[in-house]
C-alpha cells in the first residue's frame, strides 16, 4: 500500500525511525520526504543526547544493600516463620519497649542505609531544591537554618518526609523531620554508634542524630524554633 | 538458587538502571524522588523476580511498575494541590538546565513539555520503545501516541527555533 507525503510525514513525524515497506517505498520515490526523515532523524539524535543525564553513581549500591535485606517469594516461608518465631520469643519485650524504643531505632536504621548523606561535599544544596524537599515532606522552615549540605524525600513509616544533613560542630548532622511521628517531651538516645534526640515539634518531632561526641545539641536549637507543619 | 537470584537481579538492576532513574527524573523532575521511585521500583521487581520468565521483556516490566510506583506517588500527593507542573523546573541543576553544554536549551524546552508530550518521547528515544509499546504503558490508542510524538517534536523544534520542514 502507498503512502502520500502527508501520511508519510506524519509518520515519521512520530517514529523517525520507522521502517515499514510502504514508507521505505515513498522515501525512495520522493527526495523532499527522504530530506525530512534525515532532518527528523538527526534531531532526535539530538534529543536523545539531551535526555542522558548523570545517574547516581550510588544509587545501584543502595538498592542491592535493600534488596539483600529483603527476602523475595522463595524465600518467604522462610521468613514469616522466622518472624513467628521471634514474635514468640519476644513477646515478653512488650508493646510498650516495642513503641518507644523503635523510632530511635527506626531514625538511626535510615540514617545507616544512606551512607552517603554524611559524606563531605563541595557545596550546600540549592535553595529551591531545600525548598522542593520540605515541600513534599510536608514541612518548611520559618528563618535561615545555616548550610545544608543533603535534603532528600525518604520514606519513613510510610510517609514522606525530609532527610537533612548539616555542619555540626564537630561533623555531619542529620536532621529528620518527622511530622507524623508525637514524641510527649524530648527522648536522647544512644543506638548503634550514634547519639541524638526525637525533639517534639508542634503536633510532629524532629530527630536529630550525629555520631557519637559529634555535638548535636546545638543543631536541635537552631531546627526546632524554626521548623513548621504544612499538613 | 538463591546465588543465582542475586546474580540474575543484580544484572537486570545493571541493565535497567539509567534508562529508568532517567525517565523517572524527567517525568517527576525531583533528583530525590527519582532515586526513591526507581528504589521502590526495583525492590518491587526483586521481589517478583520469579514472576519475570523472559528477561529479554525486563525494561517494559519495569517501566510498568515504576509507572505505577509514580501513579501511587501522584495519588498521594493529589490533595496537596500541587502544581507539579512547577516542581520540574525546580531542580534546574539536575536537568543540566545550568549546563553551558550545547544540550541546556533543549534539556530545558523538554522539561517545558506537557507530560503527555514528555512522557512518550522519553519512552520511545530514551528507552527506545517503539509506538505500540508506548501505547501499551500509557493505555492510549497508536495513532494517539503518533501524534504526540509528532506533537512534542514541533514544539521542541518550535522552542529552539529549529525548522523540520522541507519543501514538498
Amino acid at each position: 500500500m502507498s503512502v502520500t507525503c502527508l501520511e508519510f510525514r506524519r509518520r515519521i513525524g512520530g517514529e523517525p525511525n520507522a521502517r515499514d515497506a510502504a514508507l521505505i517505498e515513498h522515501r525512495h520515490a520522493c527526495r523532499a520526504c527522504a530530506a525530512f526523515q534525515d532532518r527528523m532523524q538527526r534531531f532526535d539524535g539530538r534529543i536523545a543526547a539531551a535526555l542522558e543525564l548523570p545517574v547516581p553513581e550510588h544509587l545501584a549500591d543502595r538498592i542491592l544493600f535493600q534488596a539483600r535485606r529483603r527476602p523475595g517469594r522463595p524465600q518467604r516461608f522462610a521468613a514469616i516463620a522466622a518472624t513467628v518465631l521471634v514474635l514468640l520469643s519476644g513477646v515478653w519485650t512488650g508493646a510498650r519497649y516495642l513503641n518507644t524504643g523503635s523510632l530511635p531505632q527506626a531514625v538511626v536504621t535510615h540514617i545507616e542505609h544512606e551512607p552517603d548523606a554524611l559524606m563531605p561535599v563541595s557545596a550546600p544544596v540549592g535553595k529551591q531544591h531545600l525548598d522542593a524537599v520540605l515541600k513534599w515532606g510536608d514541612a518548611r522552615l520559618d528563618g535561615d537554618v545555616g548550610p545544608v549540605s543533603y535534603a532528600r524525600l525518604c520514606y519513613f513509616r510510610g510517609h514522606l518526609m525530609a532527610h537533612l544533613v548539616v555542619p555540626g560542630p564537630n561533623g555531619p548532622v542529620t536532621v529528620i523531620l518527622l511530622p507524623h511521628q508525637q514524641v510527649a517531651k524530648p527522648e536522647p538516645f544512644h543506638e548503634d554508634g550514634f547519639a541524638g534526640v526525637i525533639y517534639p515539634v508542634e503536633h510532629g518531632s524532629i530527630a536529630v542524630v550525629s555520631h557519637r561526641d559529634a555535638g548535636y545539641e546545638p543543631i536541635v536549637r537552631r531546627f526546632a524554633s524554626k521548623v513548621r507543619w504544612t499538613l | 538458587m538463591n546465588a543465582y537470584r542475586h546474580r540474575r537481579f543484580e544484572a537486570l538492576l545493571g541493565a535497567l538502571l539509567p534508562d529508568l532513574y532517567r525517565y523517572a527524573l524527567w517525568l517527576c523532575h525531583d533528583p530525590a524522588l527519582a532515586e526513591d521511585l526507581v528504589q521502590d521500583c526495583m525492590l518491587r521487581a526483586w521481589r517478583k523476580l520469579d514472576s519475570l520468565r523472559d528477561d529479554a521483556a525486563a525494561k517494559s516490566w519495569a517501566i510498568t511498575i515504576l509507572r505505577r510506583e509514580l501513579a501511587r506517588h501522584w495519588e498521594r500527593k493529589r490533595l496537596d494541590t500541587v502544581d507539579v507542573d512547577a516542581v520540574p523546573v525546580a531542580d534546574a541543576a539536575a536537568l543540566g538546565l545550568d549546563d553551558a553544554a550545547e544540550h541546556a536549551n533543549l534539556r530545558r524546552a523538554i522539561a517545558c513539555l506537557p507530560e503527555k508530550y514528555r512522557e512518550p518521547l522519553t519512552l520511545q528515544v530514551l528507552l527506545g520503545h517503539s509506538v505500540e509499546e508506548i501505547a501499551g504503558f500509557m493505555e492510549l490508542k497508536v495513532p494517539t501516541v503518533l501524534t504526540r510524538l509528532f506533537r512534542a517534536r514541533k514544539l521542541l523544534a518550535e522552542a529552539l527555533d529549529v525548522s523540520l520542514e522541507v519543501s514538498a
